[in-house]
């Protein structure tokens, strides 16, 4: 398992590389110009100058071929420099720390409320099957898969302003400075994210459950005269959980795409609202960066879901 | 610009002159401080009633704005929402618009200014002031201030303009409160483009240390303004404080402010609407547009109240003339005549259940009490007249002689919000059903759109522009002056309207300069430069009806420092 370990982080190396040289190439295919954009901003760049934008281009090393300017960028990440941020001047570093906790920290929230609640309502469901129950619940997870996130999101907002008069409070506070407000602010944004997954980890703990439920060694339980929660518990979720514990870590992957809308609809300072304005701003410096580890992060998080099989089911075997 | 106070010494009859300084003492009790026997003397008595009227609350103004902001030096940059608005809080200019009449310039470092009689000479006398470190605002600042703005090879991207006026380093400084500044010709639009918020004045002993990339940085750059910027997070917020010691007594009337960056459009108005901020950005910048204003002062029963400028953006084409079928003079012609401004305006600037925020798009815009293009004038002119029959009958020859009588197809440039579009399926059709121009819509975001206007990527390009300063000659500077930047992309070029620009500037006779206006008026109606004008749209934002003393400007590029409003708990609710 260690051997298979370290060949797969070795393999990060590649795959990361790939990922920037990708980015690099897409966002000088894509128009747009970071000089124009500093010096005209998101607004009106009719006084800018085509002396003025090839000054800057000068100064900021545009004007040099791509090859050099990725081969410089990649020499500075390799120091340990993420670069420079070509709209704040500062240091991409201070940028992403306080980012990337938030982010992690609702990512981390929204998993744990899908999965909180949708292996309860996967297993009721199952248990429960072809009941009201289980059409109620198969009808909440149908919607929740159908259901945009961004439009959720937008959906949510717009209903409590215009309901309740009420929205979570503007700005952002760290779960340590007030743990209260942090959550005021984070737990809709976290809801609204968790609703797609909850829907789908709740389909995905029924199915397996039924399957589970089908299986000789449960019957033999009964046969025995265990309780049916101890049926159910300790031996039809135990196994059912495989499949739902794996899919998680992916869906966890996968959340981190959802967050970067989620976090501009309600004002969350994190990686998503970041990456939103390294894009409007043609900031390539802070883009790479968070592509970087966004994708460290999925490389990450699918190494430990593919080892996780082994520690969960003995049967698996690494080579 | 308006002074009721100002006076004139120059007469050699002694009583006259006794009568005048008496009559200007008593009008205007600073100007007799410093009278002039070289010109005519500008001073502002300080406070305005309005200082007087204001009340002090103890509270933070909370506002939300959609744009984080990556630069602090208003001298270098040249946006509005990322740079100008979070930083002219701080700084004060030399002159400024009177906030409570934007119209008008009055000093605002300075106390008084002279000018001396062929108008080359401008003598600035300055209040007494401090910067925020406590130093003293000096005459020196001032020179310094002037002469970073014009820095020979800087990147100036809107105080640039200055240079056409001052020399740099010619500025004299008298005494520690008095400064001497000669411009290069006698100029109405001087003052005028000095009273740019972007024409802050910074302290000497802390911007001269800075680089322009250090200078571009939250809190590097000190001012003397009413507000300190006590930390800015990206993405987060923008907060001030108070500046206790702020030279013009009494002000400001909060004791911080607090502007959220919400980069979502719909949450900012939620965030409006449930009452978490009292104002938007600016409050004039103009993502807003009109309806939604309008819309959620409806629903907040007046609790919201919609600001808006009625004419402060224009929509106009941009005809690329770097490839067929653009680079015919008359096929730009055709376009020009063939463009139904009227019912454009009708269907994006009109709102069912609002009425209509804006106007047929004309060259110039009518500010500052100039009216160049008048609606009865408009009546009459090709391309605006009313019915289009004459001028489409017009267009289409123009288009069969240049070969295109059964049409052609073209891409049309243009963003990609809502408003944009709507005018861009506007006008596609009108020029699709009028001259057989098929365009394909190509909306995209703003990074992109200029980055294709500026390398003429397409066709035709849908652009807007704001107004910066308050004369008809800011378009005229704006679309053709420069050439190869966003407004005039290819440069075109009239030798007759280059001289009327030039011109104007040095034109002090307002009837004159309003004659070269019409004149270059006139030469844009032929039809075959770069620009289609459309339509003027409003600016708009929002604020609690409890803000008191804001009072539109005629641009949203002025008034920007928030000093002069203050918030009355006990105004009453405005009926809807």
């Amino acid at each position: 398992m260690g051997k298979y370990a370290l060949r797969r982080m070795l393999l990060f190396v590649p795959t990361l590389l790939v990922a920037t040289i990708l980015v690099f190439t897409l966002f000088w295919i894509v128009p747009g110009d970071p000089a124009l954009t500093i010096l005209g901003g998101e607004g009106d760049s009719g006084a800018v100058s085509p002396e003025q934008l090839q000054q800057l281009r000068q100064t900021l090393g545009l004007n040099r071929p791509l090859h050099v300017q990725y081969a410089s960028w990649l020499g500075n990440v390799l120091r340990g420099d993420l670069g420079t941020s070509l709209w704040y001047k500062t240091p991409v570093w201070t940028q992403l720390k306080d980012r990337f906790l938030v982010t992690m920290e609702l990512a981390v929230m929204a998993i744990l409320l899908a999965v909180c609640a949708a292996v309860p309502l996967g297993i009721v469901s199952a248990v429960k099957q072809d009941t009201g129950l289980d059409y109620l619940s198969r009808i909440f997870s149908s919607i929740g898969i159908a259901l945009p996130t961004f439009w959720l999101g937008i959906l949510i907002v717009y209903a409590l302003a215009s309901t309740f008069q009420w929205l979570p409070p503007l700005g952002y506070a760290t779960v340590w400075d007030d743990p209260l407000l942090n959550l005021q602010q984070l737990i809709l944004p976290a809801l609204t994210l968790a609703f797609n997954d909850l829907a789908f980890t709740a389909r995905l703990t029924r199915s397996a459950m039924l399957e589970v439920m089908r299986e000789d060694y449960l019957r033999t339980a009964r046969a025995k005269g265990l309780v049916e929660l101890r049926v159910i518990g300790r031996h039809a979720l135990k196994n059912a959980l495989l499949p739902v514990l794996t899919v998680s870590g992916y869906q966890f992957a996968r959340l981190l795409g959802g967050v970067i809308i989620v976090e501009s609809i309600f004002a969350v300072p994190g990686m998503g609202t970041l990456l939103i304005d390294s894009i409007i701003h043609r900031d390539f410096i802070v883009l790479q960066a968070i592509v970087v580890l966004i994708a460290a992060v999925v490389l990450i998080l699918n190494l430990l879901v593919d080892l996780s099989y082994g520690v969960l089911d003995p049967r698996v075997r690494y080579q | 610009m308006a002074c009721s106070g100002s006076f004139k010494i120059g007469a050699v009859v002694p009583v006259s002159v006794l009568l005048l300084l008496i009559i200007g003492m008593v009008c205007t009790p600073a100007a007799a401080q410093h009278p002039s026997s070289e010109g005519q003397t500008f001073a502002f008595p300080w406070p305005p009633d309005w200082v007087a009227r204001g009340r002090y609350q103890k509270m933070v103004l909370r506002g939300v704005t959609g744009f984080n902001p990556g630069q602090w030096d208003v001298h270098a940059c040249g946006t509005l929402p990322d740079c100008l608005m979070p930083a002219s809080p701080q700084f004060n200019g030399l002159v400024y618009h009177n906030p409570v009449n934007p119209d008008e310039i009055v000093c605002d470092l300075c106390e008084s200014w002279t000018v001396s009689r062929d108008g080359r000479t401008y003598t600035f006398y300055l209040r007494q002031a401090q910067w925020h470190d406590g130093q003293p605002v000096t005459a020196e600042d001032i020179k310094f201030s002037l002469d970073r703005i014009t820095e020979p090879g800087a990147i100036r991207v809107r105080t640039g303009v200055l240079r056409a006026f001052y020399e740099h380093g010619s500025a004299q400084v008298l005494d520690a409160r008095t400064i001497r500044v000669p411009i290069k010709f006698a100029s109405p639009l001087f003052l005028e483009n000095l009273a740019s918020e972007y024409m802050k004045m910074y302290p000497k002993h802390v911007a001269q240390g800075l680089s322009p990339d250090d200078a571009q940085k939250p809190g590097k750059l000190i001012g003397s303004g009413p507000w300190k910027l006590k930390e800015f997070k990206p993405n987060i917020s923008i907060e001030y404080v108070r500046n206790p010691n702020y030279f013009k007594k009494g002000l400001p009337y909060f004791d911080g402010m607090i502007f959220t960056i919400v980069r979502d459009y719909n949450r900012r108005l939620a965030a409006m609407q449930v009452g978490q901020a009292h104002t938007t950005e600016g409050p004039t910048i103009g993502t807003y547009g009109s309806e939604d204003p309008m819309r959620m002062q409806r629903e907040t029963k007046g609790r919201v109240r919609a600001i808006y400028i009625p004419e402060a953006v224009q929509t106009y084409l941009v005809l690329h003339m770097n490839k067929p079928p653009f680079q015919d003079p008359r096929v730009r012609r055709a376009v020009f005549l063939a463009v139904d401004r009227h019912e454009l305006m009708k269907i994006v600037r009109c709102a069912e259940s609002f009425g209509c925020f804006g106007s047929v798009g004309t060259f110039l815009p009518n500010k500052g009490g100039k009216v160049v293009e008048s609606p009865e004038d408009l009546a009459q002119a090709k391309g605006w007249r009313r019915p289009k029959d004459q001028d489409l009958a017009e267009a289409k020859s123009l288009m069969a002689a240049a070969g295109y009588a059964n049409g052609v197809k073209a891409n049309l440039n243009l963003g990609n919000v809502p408003l944009v579009v709507r005018s861009g399926e506007v006008l596609a059709e009108q020029l699709r059903k009028n001259l057989g121009i098929d365009l394909t819509l190509e909306p995209v975001d703003r990074a992109t759109q200029v980055d294709r206007i500026m390398r003429g990527t397409h066709h035709a390009s849908l652009d807007s522009s704001g107004v910066i300063i308050l004369d008809p000659a800011d378009y005229l500077n704006q679309h053709f002056l420069v050439s190869g930047g966003q407004k005039n992309p290819d440069g075109w070029r009239n030798s007759r309207l280059t001289d009327i620009i030039q011109a104007q500037a040095k034109e002090l006779d307002p009837q004159k300069r309003l004659r070269l206006f019409k004149e270059a008026v006139e030469i844009l109606r032929g039809g075959e430069s770069h620009m289609v004008p459309l339509s003027w749209g409003s600016s708009g934002g929002m604020m609690d009806y409890r803000l008191q003393n804001f009072h539109v400007p005629g641009s949203e590029q002025i008034v920007k420092h928030f000093e002069h409003v203050w918030w009355d708990p006990e105004a009453p609710l405005p009926k809807n």
